[in-house]
């Protein structure tokens, strides 16, 4: 386990904004923490980064108590970015670096690679201001993973992104993870959470509402729609299915989604099916986080 | 830890350095100083060119010739025509004035004038009056069977030397040159403290509202960030100063040299008052440069430095605070004039103090951490017991730690709080955090 949460509690001139929060994450994991405005996302992050303490509880770090000697550890790209706008691109990077406790030549090192990985060598000498936004962002990245931290915590990174460059974050997160590096990303994109993510944590008011492995909350908000094709034609079968849509071809096939209305595996489910028509395809329909993220949000 | 804040002083000291504006008031501070004090004069030079004013006079009795006696700047012409016609005869000339004596009552003298085609300087209209004043005068002593001679015997121009005898020895001063080292030395520090303060002021402004203070606050506590910010302009302080009086002692060198002022010193003028024409204004001059001589400007500099960073450091901790309470620099107004008051009401003070350097008020302004920078450099000149020094020296450095403590504790509250105005309600709030 590379990050421990136990039992967080923060609270602001007497308003809760965390309330109890217990959370796990996994090494090489991509965590995504989702919420809406004011659920605590924020402030949970700045907990782990420890920009704030929290009220109650205790975050652990590879099984240690986390502390200040981590910081080398934890990369943060916040959600307002902000760099010093009349310093320039290199320098920059290299201070970033030695306030994490790097020495001047393992700055100079981590500058060389990542201005060669995210192809920003050229920006050395340029001041921040002077760039676009976009670019901005890149160095706003090269930032947070210069010091090759073992926890890289994003809260909204592809605000501001191009398409291009969104994508070669998303590229930089998936090659960061092969190297064993751990996320956590805030965001309000269901579709990159979906896209990118292997575990969602999900905040409303204050405390955790929902968490796991993707796949499995998936199966657990699955509506008991399927999806088949195959051969034949389907009818209904009272109280065990109903056919919500189904669409012929010439030459007999179909494509139906049916409603299942009594508990059953896949496996019972097919053989009722098979005895009706030739079956070429069968998959539950799954849910998108979007779905999970306004059932829950609306309860 | 240290490497840390080692690193946010570096950067806070070369990124400011580096500026073209400190190159260029480090370079030139000196050289403008010094044009402060040059361009009057040779302003003064400018327009003192030779002035010619015609004069008319409608007062036969009265001898006015003896009183207008030429001069290297002015020349007198007397007309012997009624005022009008001097008028129009002044129109076709380029001199300076008309000066118009009409008939006189001596006892209530009345309309005289002083014409000319443009504005006239100060320094002719008073030099007029005094010459008028005096011809009525003379002519009232004369009413009065005075003679003007008895009563300018009868007067007197007494001017005494102030002796200190400090330190067992007896030291000619001059209080008009320790009253101008005192208000320069004031000036400086106020300026140091004020400028720096609000460099610190601007630097915690700009960190908050490009947001990269986030970014450092995991890295780094606010407290490293607070003090390595204060010592990190300091030293650019420190570096200023220390370019301002190395090149205002070659620039005093070389003045020294080129003007031989070593003619001065008390083995030389005896020789000099000898062979002056003038040993009055020889012994003013010896009185200032053995002032200057005596005031030991190596003390005088390390009770700068020593006063400079001790204020600079207790209201920069203050700037420091305050920068971190508000999103802009124009919100600031609120909280910045309270704690400036104490500056302003130092210059308040300084004339009082200049008076009586060693009266109770002057002692416990110079005691008082938030004046005694700038009160200590106004006594100093004139000398401060060393009890007063080391009590004002403690007492300012325990209020630093004091208000470094309270300023910390303001500043990691509030580094991140965006979108409101802090009340003096909430900041008191925030110091029991």
């Amino acid at each position: 386990m590379l990050l421990k949460i136990d039992h967080v509690s923060k609270e602001y001139g007497g308003k809760q904004v965390l309330k109890d929060i217990t959370l796990s994450i996994e090494k090489g994991s991509i965590l995504g923490l989702l919420g809406p405005n004011g659920a605590g996302k924020t402030t949970l992050l700045r907990i782990i980064t420890q920009i704030i303490a929290p009220d109650k509880g205790s975050i652990f770090f590879k099984d240690n108590p986390l502390n200040g000697s981590y910081a080398r550890h934890i990369g943060y790209l916040p959600e307002e970015r902000g760099l010093y706008k009349k310093m320039n691109v290199g320098e920059q990077l290299i201070y970033l670096c030695k306030l994490k406790g790097m020495s001047a030549n393992e700055s100079i090192a981590a500058w060389q690679k990542w201005a060669e990985r995210l192809d920003i060598a050229t920006w050395k000498n340029k001041n921040i201001e002077t760039l676009s936004k976009g670019m901005q962002q890149k160095v706003q990245f090269a930032a947070c993973v210069i010091h090759n931290p073992d926890l890289i915590i994003l809260d909204e990174p592809f605000t501001g992104f191009d398409p291009v460059n969104a994508q070669l974050l998303k590229n930089e997160i998936h090659t960061l993870r092969s190297e064993g590096k751990t996320f956590i990303l805030s965001t309000h994109r269901m579709e990159s959470v979906e896209e990118i993510c292997t575990d969602i944590c999900m905040l409303n008011r204050a405390i955790v509402i929902e968490q796991g492995k993707i796949e499995k909350i998936k199966v657990r908000y699955a509506s008991g729609l399927y999806h088949v094709s195959g051969k034949g034609r389907l009818f209904g079968v009272e109280e065990l299915f109903h056919v919500i849509a189904q669409t012929h071809s010439t030459d007999d096939r179909f494509e139906a989604t049916l409603h299942l209305l009594h508990p059953m595996t896949s496996n019972e489910f097919i053989q009722i099916l098979m005895e009706q028509v030739e079956l070429t395809s069968f998959y539950p329909k799954m849910p998108t986080m979007n779905d999970i993220f306004i059932k829950l949000m609306m309860i | 830890m240290t490497g840390k804040l080692l690193h946010i002083i570096r950067r806070e000291f070369v990124v400011r350095v580096r500026k073209r504006s400190f190159i260029i008031t480090t370079l030139s501070g000196p050289f403008l100083i010094a044009l402060t004090m040059i361009v009057p004069i040779w302003v003064a030079m400018l327009t003192s060119g030779e002035k010619t004013i015609m004069i008319v006079n409608d007062n036969p009795q009265l001898d006015i010739q003896s009183y207008f006696t030429d001069s290297e700047h002015y020349k007198y012409i007397f007309i012997n025509t009624d005022v009008e016609s001097a008028k129009k005869a002044y129109y076709e000339t380029q001199y300076a004035a008309l000066l118009h004596l009409p008939l006189l009552n001596i006892s209530v003298p009345q309309g005289i004038a002083l014409y000319s085609k443009g504005s006239i300087s100060i320094d002719t209209k008073m030099l007029m009056e005094h010459i008028c004043n005096k011809i009525i005068e003379n002519e009232r002593l004369n009413r009065a069977n005075i003679d003007p001679k008895i009563l300018d015997n009868i007067r007197s121009n007494v001017k005494i030397h102030t002796i200190n005898m400090a330190g067992n020895s007896e030291k000619i001063n001059n209080t008009s040159t320790m009253v101008a080292v005192s208000l320069f030395g004031s000036v400086l520090i106020y300026m140091f403290i004020f400028i720096y303060g609000t460099y610190v002021l601007r630097g915690v402004i700009e960190e908050k509202t490009s947001r990269i203070v986030e970014i450092l606050i995991t890295s780094v506590t606010p407290i490293q960030l607070m003090m390595g910010k204060i010592i990190g302009i300091c030293m650019v302080a420190l570096v200023q100063f220390t370019c301002w009086i190395s090149f205002s002692g070659i620039i005093t060198m070389y003045i020294s040299s080129h003007y031989r002022l070593e003619r001065y010193t008390e083995e030389n003028i005896a020789q000099t008052i000898a062979q002056s024409h003038n040993v009055a204004n020889t012994l003013e001059l010896y009185e200032i440069i053995s002032t200057i001589q005596d005031i030991n400007f190596t003390n005088y500099i390390i009770i700068f430095i020593f006063y400079f960073l001790c204020g600079y450091l207790l209201y920069g901790a203050i700037f420091a605070a305050i920068g971190a309470m508000v999103d802009s620099e124009t919100d600031t107004q609120q909280f910045i004039f309270p704690v400036t008051i104490p500056l302003i009401l130092s210059f308040v003070f300084v004339s009082a103090v200049m008076k009586d350097p060693g009266s109770d008020l002057s002692v416990i302004l110079s005691i008082f951490p938030f004046t005694s920078p700038i009160i200590m450099m106004v006594r100093y000149p004139f000398g401060v017991e060393s009890w007063q020094l080391a009590c004002s020296a403690v007492v300012i450095m325990v209020t630093f730690v004091i208000f470094t403590y309270i300023s910390a504790k303001i500043y990691r509250t509030t580094l991140l709080l965006y979108g409101q105005k802090p009340t003096y309600r909430q900041i008191w709030k925030w110091l029991w955090y």
